[in-house]
């Protein structure tokens, strides 16, 4: 155990102790506010420093207590026996807890829920015992749930049919199809501020333990499961399929009313807003109005507990980063107000949380800046990147825009942890900003994680699902198709999707990379329909190649053992409709094991992943450059990569140009002389072809990338200077650059200085 | 430079004093606020001052009070406080605090905040 560790438990062992003294005081002397104060204190100390080392079960107990002491030590509650008590087992629990760390390290399983759920009840004296007598029963408002079976049934069943090439499915909506019954008022007033409960209020609602709400949601998605098989089961059936589909309206309608039973108003987490907001921008010197829309849309209670902190931080970024002073707003010509937004709304299966401001927005020039003195971009590739690009790498660790960090951003946590936390649900992040106008984070969160709508893929005569949240269309590649759909660059498949670049991924070659030869399998794939599922995860969009579609169903997530959730594939597992199990894929780590790059809107090279650099060749494919007004053609099997990088870049041997790739020098070929015509000006940018040519790579000096394109060799010719042959592209004849003709460094390649290079010539002399 | 570490927490002291004698820092402690007073009565000055909120005796913020109307308008003072206490932040920052840190911090998060006051390099 480390040191702080240690000074951490016997900090905190003495802080008890001493609550313990003054508990016993307390009995006789209950309004003594020297003694609560020390109690308070014992446990706040334990609750701010608990954070440091990350023990998250003693944080949220001393969290709990820190909460009534301190109502307790401000005379807003006066201390009695059944609160003592209640801070006796506080003090205990938090002992046990230390006791564990003390000879394990960490802090254990346990069950706190109860104990923090009691500190609660504490605070509000006159709600106990109310509460007490109702924990059990199940909410009012499952049971003043009206039924919508017709409408219900007639989304559930609504199976689009696939695959017209280039259309997006509709995703099948349950939750919209659902009246609901509830009047908002009333929704708010149940949960959202317990203290107003009184005994006249619990005989309309009652309070229902969560565990109890969880444990429902469990046994109906297991009924799901049911229904789904039984579907299946009986379709062929005529006897069979109106009890079953009775059954399936049943079920449907029963999963609806105990998702509803978990829901809250979004208006428990804004309400904190206005407060927050009156007082940062008092501190800001900022003037502020907050506009709050849809604060009745309803959302899963612990998926609204998960965003409560991502949602706090974007609205102090807001006020932080966004919000001009009112000074510097009007010098820009707007009201000196601004304007905070925040906005819930449901859209399909998600609700939609935006926060946005009309500030000063998001200077892209500063964030590329920013992202590559941080190192998390190279300079070259950042200047590669379309402006909504740009915008995304602030949600990269290690990023924050502020160029101070100043009071109100806080401990320096960016906009990487929003997202996290936002992807741990389901949800998605974007972010849109305008300089000068402002900025609109919109979060994207699944109305419940429990079940989901996923499409079943197939693939190595496997089911997988699909989740549908990140599928935004679907294409069908008929047989005839396949050779001509599917374009390699430097190794990484690629498929034109209405002109842009998207990157594939074969399932089946993720899944089993081993199986056969990959000109195998691509002949087996040109004898068979395949389907491209065009995902979109982690900013980053590209498109996986499967064998087979099958229907669209909800699928109740199970969660994958510990073994298969290594692998980083899958996000769980479920049983279909057909009996089958079938694994959950993750898109999100799809996509970075096999390391598709960040999406661009510009040229289409920028597409292009560096990470695999397999064999399949489009022999006949060329990619067409420009050097000084000359066009050639350069065969798209051997390019590794285009690389757009400033002259200082070049570095020369003698006369000779090299350059410095991933370690390796490589010769640069620029028999068209645009490194010459950069005229020694090092900022001036440059491309570069890197090619591979045999067992080496060559760069080739261009101007610029034209187009990728399909032509024949014409013949082999030495006639034309450096090219290897000529071919017809885009109805021009144009030479193919003569990879081996590009002579091979004269030295050494580690040998760059000059002087060894004259010694070098003076000994061979 | 001299920085002053008020805090009733042993733990929080110790954390705080590691990090800023790796910046060459030079650290000294106090476990409550009127403690700290003393601390600058006696001895060479110092340039800053890290102060938790919540300590017996006296507090953080009777301690900062404490400060600038006693006159020390050069020692900086950097609150050290929960995230909690939003409360208290905007009234120390009233009552002439500098900056504050948000606990639990780590390393980057004070480099950052040292930064700000231009004690070190961000």
């Amino acid at each position: 155990m480390d040191e702080l560790t240690r000074e951490f438990l016997i900090e905190s062992q003495e802080g008890l102790d001493r609550m313990e003294r003054c508990l016993t005081d307390l009995e006789e002397r209950p309004q003594d506010t020297e003694l609560l104060g020390e109690i308070f204190r014992s446990v706040h100390t334990i609750k701010g420093t608990t954070g440091f080392l990350g023990f998250k079960r003693l944080e949220r107990l001393a969290h709990a207590g820190e909460n009534l002491l301190g109502l307790l030590r401000d005379g807003k509650l006066s201390a009695n026996q059944a609160i003592i008590t209640g801070l006796l087992h506080l003090m205990d629990a938090l002992r046990g807890i230390l006791k564990t760390i003390e000879t394990d390290n960490k802090e254990g399983e346990g069950e706190d829920a109860e104990l923090i759920g009691r500190l609660h009840e504490l605070q509000h004296p006159e709600a106990a015992v109310a509460t007490m007598n109702a924990k059990a029963a199940a909410a009012s408002s499952a049971n003043a749930h009206t039924p919508a079976p017709p409408i219900v049934h007639q989304a559930r069943s609504s199976v689009p049919a696939i695959p017209d090439p280039e259309t997006a499915p509709a995703p099948v909506d349950v939750r919209g199809a659902v009246i609901d019954s509830k009047p908002p008022a009333d929704a708010a007033s149940e949960s959202g501020k317990p203290k107003t409960i009184t005994t006249a209020a619990s005989d309309s609602t009652l309070r229902v333990d969560v565990i109890l709400l969880n444990r429902m949601m469990n046994l109906v998605g297991e009924l799901v499961l049911t229904r789904n098989q039984i579907l299946q089961a009986t379709s062929l059936d005529p006897n069979l399929t109106l009890l079953s589909r009775r059954l399936d309206m049943v079920t449907a309608d029963l999963r609806e009313s105990v998702m509803k039973a978990r829901m809250q108003p979004v208006s428990n987490v804004f309400s904190k807003f206005p407060r927050i907001i009156r007082d940062l921008s008092q501190a800001l010197h900022r003037k502020v109005r907050l506009v709050m829309e849809g604060q009745e849309t309803e959302l899963d209670k612990s998926l609204l507990e998960a965003i409560k902190d991502p949602l706090t931080h974007a609205v102090r970024n807001s006020l932080d980063h966004g919000i001009e002073p009112p000074d510097v707003r009007i010098a820009a010509g707007k009201d000196p107000e601004g304007t905070l937004k925040l906005r819930a709304y449901q859209e399909s299966s998600h609700v939609i949380i935006e926060v946005s401001d009309d500030g000063a927005g998001i200077r892209v020039e500063r964030v590329r800046a920013k992202a590559i003195e941080r190192g998390l971009i190279a300079a070259e590739r950042a200047a590669q990147l379309a402006d909504r690009e740009l915008l995304q790498l602030i949600f990269l660790p290690g990023f924050s825009t502020a160029e101070a960090v100043t009071n109100v951003s806080g401990r320096g946590v960016g906009m990487d942890v929003v997202r996290t936390n936002v992807e741990k649900i389901g949800g998605k992040v974007e972010i849109d900003s305008r300089a000068g106008k402002g900025t609109t984070l919109r979060l994207r969160i699944p109305l419940t994680l429990a079940i989901i709508p996923a499409l079943i893929v197939r693939s190595l005569n496997q089911s997988f699902a699909l989740p549908q949240g990140a599928l935004s269309e679907l294409v069908h590649i008929p047989p005839e198709r396949a050779s001509a759909a599917f374009e390699y660059m430097e190794g990484t498949p690629l498929y034109r999707l209405r002109g842009q670049l998207l990157p594939l991924i074969f399932l089946d070659r993720l899944l089993s990379p081993g199986a056969g030869s990959t000109s195998l399998a691509s002949e087996a794939r040109a004898e068979r329909d395949n389907f491209i599922a065009v995902l979109d995860a982690d900013g980053r969009r590209f498109g996986l190649v499967v064998d087979g579609l099958a229907d669209p169903e909800e699928i109740v997530v199970k969660p994958l053992s510990s073994v298969l959730k290594s692998i980083g594939l899958y996000s769980g597992a479920t049983v279909l409709g057909s009996g089958d199990l079938a694994l959950i894929l993750d898109p999100g780590s799809i996509a970075s094991r096999a390391g598709v790059a960040l999406r661009s809107n510009d040229e289409g090279h920028a597409e292009v992943s560096q990470e695999e650099e397999e064999s399949d060749v489009m022999a006949s494919r060329y990619l067409l450059v420009e050097a000084s007004e000359r066009r050639a053609a350069v065969p798209l099997g051997d390019v590794l990569r285009i690389e757009r990088l400033p002259l200082s870049r070049i570095e020369y041997i003698g006369y000779r140009p090299v350059l410095n790739f991933d370690g390796q020098l490589l010769p640069v070929e620029d028999s068209g002389g645009v490194l010459a015509a950069a005229g020694g000006n090092p900022n001036a940018q440059v491309t570069v072809v890197v090619c591979r040519e045999g067992t080496r790579h060559v760069g080739i000096a261009v101007s610029h990338v034209l187009d990728v394109a399909a032509g024949d060799e014409l013949f082999e010719a030495g006639s034309q200077h450096r090219a290897s042959g000529v071919t017809l592209l885009n109805d021009q004849v144009t030479g193919i650059v003569d990879l081996g003709a590009v002579p091979p460094l004269p030295l050494n390649p580690q040998i760059t200085s000059p002087q060894l290079t004259d010694w070098t010539t003076e000994t061979v002399a | 430079m001299r920085a002053l570490i008020v805090d009733d927490s042993r733990f929080v002291r110790d954390f705080l004093r590691g990090l800023l004698e790796e910046k060459g820092i030079e650290c000294e402690e106090a476990s409550d606020g009127k403690a700290g007073l003393s601390h600058l009565h006696e001895g060479d000055p110092f340039d800053l001052a890290l102060v938790d909120w919540n300590m017996p005796v006296m507090d953080g913020l009777d301690m900062l009070k404490n400060m600038r109307a006693e006159g020390y308008a050069d020692v900086k003072v950097m609150m050290v406080t929960t995230e909690a206490e939003d409360d208290f932040i905007i009234r120390s920052l009233d009552a002439g605090a500098d900056e504050y840190l948000m606990k639990p911090f780590d390393n980057e998060a004070l480099t950052e905040k040292l930064a700000m006051l231009g004690f070190v390099e961000a």
